[in-house]
């Protein structure tokens, strides 16, 4: 086994080159898949180097120019401005750099102790710890989660970090419930009475029988839920309980904008078709995703 | 296992869930906030005022016993004092649980209805202009949150078509039925006053709408995926066979086993209809118990937010367990396991 002479190496660097032009040949047949990973760049990209793309970076936060204030869109400012002046493009593409840090955080955060949890229970099914784990999953899953995270953000400050902490502590239970359902059903699988019969350790059966099995599925679940968790945040901030101005966030700028519904129309529906592009991105990829690893739980 | 076993152990189940879920906001409302008294009153309230409101609402005790105080009264229908308006949380709840019941419950009907009508649609033109459309409509429905549906409704339908009120329950001149069940439609109906009931729906149908476009969406991709599963199977090919028409199979015997994956999904429908209530009550100025219940986190009335959160959970908790009875008395292979796949 610890042969790890170049030739190896080099076959199983060959193999997984092979492995991948084989997996992106899948992915790439479906176009929608491509739509949504084109989108999802796009956003990133945007995101990342936004104080440089956008044309008028210094109006992310409070800036007033009020000579400026509620232009329709026209070539200056592609979507128009807002009621004190700003450059609406800007100020949702730096809304895109709230919403992804809101959902690649929240998903970092409370996917691994989820997935932990749902192998546990999964591995131990029908004993007292499938019980315990599971009823207190079932506890946070019989509130919906918006309701829950409103209901947290009630006691903290609302901002972004508590809100982030509120929908974290939220969305464990699902990735839990969906890697129990993986779990327990491995757990009669001849690889994992194998290892058991050659004295694996329960850790070690766990992560490294288990888990790998049920990563596609988790994959595609964090995918599709970044949009999810997306979603929610821009509706936590909709409410008034997530960022608070003069930070650029979609759902705040959404919900101011709805005051000069129906004139300035541009005001509301440019950060709203905004949200609706970036959750289309992720939901489009993560359905290409569902469809070519063939997960059924998710 | 035989239903009424099946039932008594999704009850026992359920008891336990709510049991966790008042410890939950308990947890969440009494403990993590410091004093609520203190919060509520101001950091300028003189010391003795405190401490006497906080003996008058038991938050002097330790926290077990403040629990159990607080865990007997809302069993009993109490849920305390708000501490912003000095009224009963209950009496609050009783004014404003109706207007949002009655939204979910339309919602609920459009939800269904729509989406197994588009789902049909779909199915019957496959791959037909029609079936794209449908397609689309779902797949916008999944990733656009209500609240920004609401927007677009009222700018489409309430300002540039003036065709549906985009504000409140009735039309002001109109006379409001007696409170009965609350709910407008309803009491107007008992009372025989359909001038109210037609301004009702009228105000009902775009909030409901932006509701229900979600679940709707989901329930047509459902619809459409399982029916077009179905068409495949045997017993379909059996019925053509026999020569029985190809409209008697697809709405006799196709539909209602296709129907079982989308009843199943319904109690976490509705749970999400509860949750983005929020939202479109804010849009449409709905007096309903979402706006209610924002406006307390917003004032930190923490006795109100408890009795919100713990009444939409047991709403949710009771609807979980009618979808969960309705869909094993559908489907007797459900009874035997109990997972179902996530969903907002």
């Amino acid at each position: 086994m610890q042969s790890s002479t170049p030739d190896i190496k080099q076959s199983l660097w060959e193999k997984r080159k092979d492995n991948f032009s084989r997996v992106w040949y899948k992915f790439s047949g479906n176009y929608l898949s491509i739509v949504g990973l084109t989108i999802v760049f796009i956003v990133i990209f945007l995101a990342i180097f936004a104080p440089w793309v956008t044309p008028y970076p210094e109006h992310r936060g409070a800036f007033v120019d009020f000579s400026n204030s509620m232009q329709p869109p026209n070539i200056e400012h592609w979507f128009g401005t807002d009621a004190v002046g700003r450059d609406i493009l800007t100020r949702v593409i730096f809304g895109f750099r709230f919403s992804l840090m809101m959902g690649f955080v929240v998903i970092g955060l409370a996917a691994p102790p989820g997935i932990v949890a749902g192998l546990v229970a999964g591995y131990f099914r029908d004993t007292w710890i499938d019980t315990v784990i599971m009823r207190v999953t079932d506890v946070f899953l019989a509130v919906p989660p918006l309701i829950l995270a409103m209901a947290i953000t009630a006691v903290l400050p609302p901002n972004v970090f508590y809100a982030m902490i509120a929908v974290t502590l939220m969305w464990w239970p699902w990735y839990a419930r969906l890697v129990y359902g993986i779990a327990s059903s491995l757990q009669n699988e001849f690889f994992v009475q194998a290892a058991q019969v050659t004295g694996a350790s329960k850790t070690y059966i766990i992560f490294r029988e288990i888990l790998p099995n049920s990563i596609s599925a988790i994959f595609t679940k964090m995918t599709l839920d970044v949009g999810i968790v997306i979603i929610i945040a821009a509706s936590l901030s909709f409410v008034g309980l997530g960022a608070q101005p003069p930070t650029p966030d979609l759902g705040t700028m959404v919900s101011d904008g709805a005051k000069y519904l129906p004139d300035q129309w541009w005001v509301t529906i440019c950060p709203a078709v905004a949200i609706v592009f970036i959750v289309l991105g992720f939901n489009l990829l993560g359905d290409g995703l569902r469809d070519m690893l063939a997960v059924e739980e998710v | 296992m035989k239903l009424s076993t099946f039932i008594l152990r999704r009850l026992a189940l359920s008891i336990v869930v709510l049991l966790g879920l008042s410890l939950l906001i308990f947890v969440i409302s009494r403990v993590v906030p410091g004093d609520p008294v203190r919060l509520a009153l101001g950091a300028r309230a003189p010391q003795e005022v405190v401490d006497k409101i906080s003996a008058e609402m038991h938050l002097d005790k330790p926290y077990p016993i403040q629990y159990v105080m607080w865990l007997k009264g809302v069993v009993q229908g109490d849920f305390g004092t708000s501490l912003y308006t000095r009224r009963s949380v209950s009496q609050d709840i009783r004014a404003f649980l109706p207007a949002t019941l009655e939204l979910a419950i339309y919602s609920g009907i459009m939800m269904t209805f729509f989406g197994i009508l588009l789902g049909v649609l779909s199915v019957q033109n496959k791959n037909s202009w029609v079936d794209n459309i449908v397609r689309v409509i779902s797949y916008l429905g999944v990733v656009t949150p209500a609240f920004i549906f609401a927007i677009i409704f009222v700018l489409l339908f309430g300002f540039y078509l003036d065709a549906f009120p985009i504000s409140g329950r009735l039309s002001p001149g109109i006379e409001a039925p007696p409170f009965i069940t609350g709910m407008i439609t309803i009491d107007s109906l008992i009372t025989g006053n359909f001038r109210a009931f037609f301004n009702a729906l009228t105000h009902l149908f775009l909030p409901a709408l932006s509701l229900a476009m979600a679940g709707l969406s989901q329930q047509a991709r459902i619809a459409r995926s399982s029916m077009s599963d179905n068409l495949q199977k045997d017993y379909i090919l059996a019925h053509r066979a026999y020569g029985i028409p190809e409209r008697k199979i697809f709405f006799k015997y196709l539909l209602k086993p296709s129907l079982i994956p989308t009843v199943s999904i319904l109690g976490l429908d509705f749970a999400a209809l509860l949750s983005n209530a929020f939202l479109v009550e804010l849009v449409f100025n709905w007096p309903g118990i979402s706006r209610y219940g924002v406006n307390a986190i917003l004032r930190k009335d923490l006795n109100a937010v408890a009795a919100v959160v713990i009444i939409l959970g047991i709403t949710f908790v009771v609807v979980n367990i009618v979808v969960d009875v309705v869909v094993a008395y559908l489907d007797p292979r459900i009874r035997m396991r109990r997972d179902r796949s996530s969903a907002i």
